[in-house]
This record gives structure tokens, C-alpha cells and sequence, in this order.
């Protein structure tokens, strides 16, 4: 190859630099916007997991106070009990729940205790589904209503 | 080809591969950062709702905070109930998974009263934007909530009783 033929293969390399440089780009965009539907998940772990809790306020089968009417909101502090809660709350297996009732007192019941146990291993959210929602809550002790607050915990394994 | 040519064409492949690795690193990036994570955060009204309405027939001595609002308003003194206010809430909502909490009431959309945590919320992004970079850094984003009874003053004045609060999702 004489020297004027060797110029050429090299300059004609450079000019094609850009070329391609401008095709990987198309390329790339196109990628990207085939790409751009197809990765979309949808939570329901969580959703799950806040049904499940406002059923504890809501249900009179968990703690809903009932004087006649169902009171959401209202705590019945007789059903603030294992027996009764694990009556109420018919999960599956996966979830474990950790329930705080603070006045000035606190009171703890957990729900699948084996689960709840992991409640500490929520920072790996590859394995595990973590809420915890604190509501404000008014307790009916007998004939007295005082104010406290009700922690619920939970605990999914994905 | 000379052996100097070659290696010009050698560092040039090179510079090439480079930059072709990096645009569809980027865009690969790009593309994550838009994935659209479904979920579906207003079932959690129900929990406001539920702080809202407990706070408003949380018992005083004779009375409950719905008539300390209504007295308030008629005195033109929000001190005691701003300081309920701050007690109650401050103890539902705190730093870490909520930091963010605002209860206002209004009449014919004038505010009466507003009160307001005083948590550090800057940290968080206001949103789960899937084309705000920020979540590059960070899962963490904070979901606002808001929910609003209307009740109605001995006057027959309506006014608008409305809870907010932001948590950590």
C-alpha cells in the first residue's frame, strides 16, 4: 500500500467515526424506547399489608368498639387480646404483625410471631415487605374514653 | 499498514469502544430511572381519616376538641388548641417515617387556623416522579395524604377541617 492509499484508509476512518457514533445513538434511543413500556411492576405487597391493617380499626371482629354501632377508630379495650386478634386477623402464613397499643402504658401483641420476629430484617427489601403506620386512637375501657396510640408493624416475605 | 498507523487505528477502536459503552451505560441508566413503579398510596386515606376524626372527638374534661375548635374560633384564641394540636400530633407523626403532618380549618376558603409539624422533611423528595434524578440516590420519597371533614358551627357557618401528612414511603 503506497502512502497516499494509507492516508486515505486512515482519514476515511476518522470521517466514519461519527457516522456510527450518530448510529449507536439512534440504536440506543430505540432501545430505549422499546424498552421504556416493558419495565413496569406493580406493588400490591403494601397495598396488602394496608388493607390488612385498617381492618384491625374498622372490623368490630378485631378491635372496632360497638355500642350498637360499629365505631371505626374506636378501640375496645376488651379486644385487645391475642385469642381475639388472632381470630381476626386470618392471613396467610407470610405476614407477621407486631401491634402496640400506647396509653400510658404500652401493651404488645404479635400476630405470627415466627414472622414478626424478623420485623429487624426490614432494611432488606429484596426479601422482605415492611409497613408501620401509627394511628391516633381512642380507647373504651368500660365506661371510660381516653386517647392513646395504636403501632401496627408489618412484615411481608416477598 | 504501517506499524504506526496501526496503533492510531488501535487507540481510535479504543476511544470508540469507550464512548459506545458509555452511551448505552447511559441510557441504560435513563431507562431504569423511568421504570414505573405502580402503587397504590390513597388506600391510606382511610388512616388519615381515621387520626382526623379521633382528633376532632378526642375527650377534654367536659367537652372534646370539636368544641375547643368552636370556641376558639368565637374567642379569637387558637393558644390551647394549637398546643393539643402540637401534643396529639406530634406524638402520631415523628422525624423518621413521618415528618410532615399540617391540620388547618377554614371558612368559605379563609383559613381560621393552621398548625404545622416542625420535623426536617427537606431531606425527602416531595415525589415519585420516575424522571426526578434524585431517586438515582435515594428509594426514599415522602407520600402526601390529606383528608377533610366538614362540620358545621352553631352560626350554621360551614367550615372545612382538613389533616395532611407526609410519610416516608
Amino acid at each position: 500500500m503506497n502512502k497516499k492509499a494509507q492516508f486515505e484508509t486512515s482519514h476515511e476512518l476518522i470521517i466514519w467515526i461519527p457516522r456510527i457514533i450518530a448510529l449507536v445513538i439512534v440504536a440506543g434511543i430505540v432501545f430505549f424506547l422499546i424498552t421504556l413500556p416493558v419495565k413496569q411492576s406493580f406493588e400490591i405487597d403494601k397495598l396488602q399489608e394496608t388493607i390488612l391493617r385498617q381492618r384491625f380499626l374498622y372490623s368490630e371482629n378485631c378491635l372496632a368498639h360497638n355500642d350498637g354501632k360499629v365505631n371505626s377508630g374506636i378501640i375496645d379495650k376488651s379486644k385487645f387480646n391475642q385469642k381475639n386478634l388472632d381470630k381476626c386477623f386470618e392471613a396467610n402464613d407470610k405476614i407477621g404483625v407486631n401491634l402496640n397499643l400506647i396509653t400510658d402504658k404500652i401493651e404488645t401483641i404479635n400476630l405470627n410471631q415466627k414472622i414478626a420476629e424478623k420485623l429487624d430484617f426490614c432494611f432488606d427489601k429484596k426479601h422482605f415487605t415492611c409497613t408501620n403506620y401509627t394511628y391516633y386512637v381512642l380507647i373504651q375501657d368500660e365506661k371510660k374514653l381516653e386517647s392513646g396510640l395504636l403501632n401496627v408493624a408489618m412484615i411481608k416475605i416477598k | 499498514m504501517k506499524k504506526g498507523e496501526s496503533a492510531i487505528t488501535f487507540v481510535f477502536s479504543l476511544i470508540f469502544l469507550a464512548i459506545v459503552i458509555t452511551i448505552f451505560y447511559a441510557l441504560f441508566l435513563l431507562s431504569s430511572v423511568n421504570k414505573a413503579n405502580f402503587s397504590i398510596n390513597q388506600v391510606s386515606l382511610s388512616d388519615v381519616n381515621i387520626n382526623l376524626i379521633n382528633y376532632l372527638r378526642t375527650p377534654l374534661n367536659t367537652t372534646t376538641v370539636y368544641d375547643l375548635m368552636i370556641n376558639s374560633y368565637y374567642n379569637n384564641d387558637y393558644r390551647e388548641l394549637e398546643t393539643l394540636s402540637e401534643n396529639i400530633f406530634n406524638r402520631v407523626y415523628d422525624n423518621e417515617r413521618c415528618p410532615l403532618w399540617n391540620i388547618k380549618g377554614e371558612i368559605n376558603n379563609e383559613k381560621f387556623f393552621e398548625f404545622e409539624s416542625k420535623f426536617d422533611a427537606r431531606k425527602y423528595t416531595l415525589s415519585q416522579n420516575p424522571r426526578n434524578f434524585l431517586r438515582i440516590f435515594t428509594d426514599d420519597y415522602l407520600a402526601t395524604r390529606s383528608s377533610s371533614f366538614d362540620i358545621v358551627f352553631p352560626d350554621n357557618k360551614k367550615a372545612k377541617i382538613t389533616l395532611l401528612e407526609g410519610c416516608v414511603e
